[in-house]
């Protein structure tokens, strides 16, 4: 792996991060262990613990590259 | 003789000339029955000796069963019957309710036994755990800087 991936564990891991707040590290990293059939899966997951759309990825979009709402 | 001239004949888009119409396993027929299937490799003789007992006592086929769809983990019910996106039991209550994200009470409000001093130490035995191979994955060509924040982050936290 040379270039960094959508769905990846480390995106993973970014996504739960940034959205859970870094002092909940070891959560987010767990979290992101789990196989997520997909990446829209994981992203409503956040959302519905959160209330927010996933913050990881600088808040922005992989396919638009527009900040996320 | 005035009739159809093209009725009878080989039709090439018949059905029964469809080779996806045609079971590879040979099919069960329409009888409700299991088919006698020959079992080779037994003693001689009682290859055929099975296959009589098969056709005299039939069974029956199992009830149609259609393979059900993976749920995804939205879709998959916990022992009480719920998934994860039904509606709460507790309406009034967040589901975030007791962990220090999201709305709600935060851990603040869970017993003293629950919120023990013992977490930062977890968290951190993880964080150590996993930190490497994640500081490998934050040098990737495209690696967002919101990744590399929370690397440094955690490197403040590993340190101190």
């Amino acid at each position: 792996m040379d270039k960094w991936r959508e769905g990846t564990l480390y995106d993973h891991i970014d996504q739960f991060a940034n959205s859970l707040g870094y002092e909940n590290a070891a959560v987010a990293i767990s979290l992101a262990m789990i196989p997520w059939e997909s990446v829209q899966d994981r992203n409503s997951f956040i959302q519905a613990i959160t209330g927010d759309s996933p913050k990881g990825n600088d808040g922005r979009d992989y396919v638009s590259g527009m900040p996320r709402r | 003789m005035a009739g159809n001239q093209n009725s009878g004949g080989m039709r090439p888009t018949a059905p029964q000339n469809n080779p996806a119409n045609i079971s590879a396993t040979g099919g069960a027929g329409q009888s409700g029955k299991q088919p006698s299937r020959y079992i080779s490799g037994m003693p001689y003789g009682q290859g055929q000796q099975l296959m009589q007992q098969q056709k005299s006592a039939p069974m029956s086929a199992g009830p149609a069963s259609p393979a059900a769809p993976t749920p995804t983990p939205f879709e998959r019910r916990t022992p009480s019957g719920a998934t994860l996106t039904d509606p709460l039991a507790t309406p009034d209550r967040h589901i975030t309710a007791g962990v220090d994200f999201g709305p709600g009470v935060g851990s603040e409000a869970l017993p003293s036994n629950i919120s023990g001093e013992t977490r930062p130490t977890d968290n951190l035995a993880v964080v150590k755990k996993y930190y490497p191979a994640m500081l490998r994955a934050a040098q990737l060509k495209d690696a967002p800087d919101s990744y590399k924040r929370f690397l440094s982050y955690l490197s403040g936290q590993i340190s101190g």
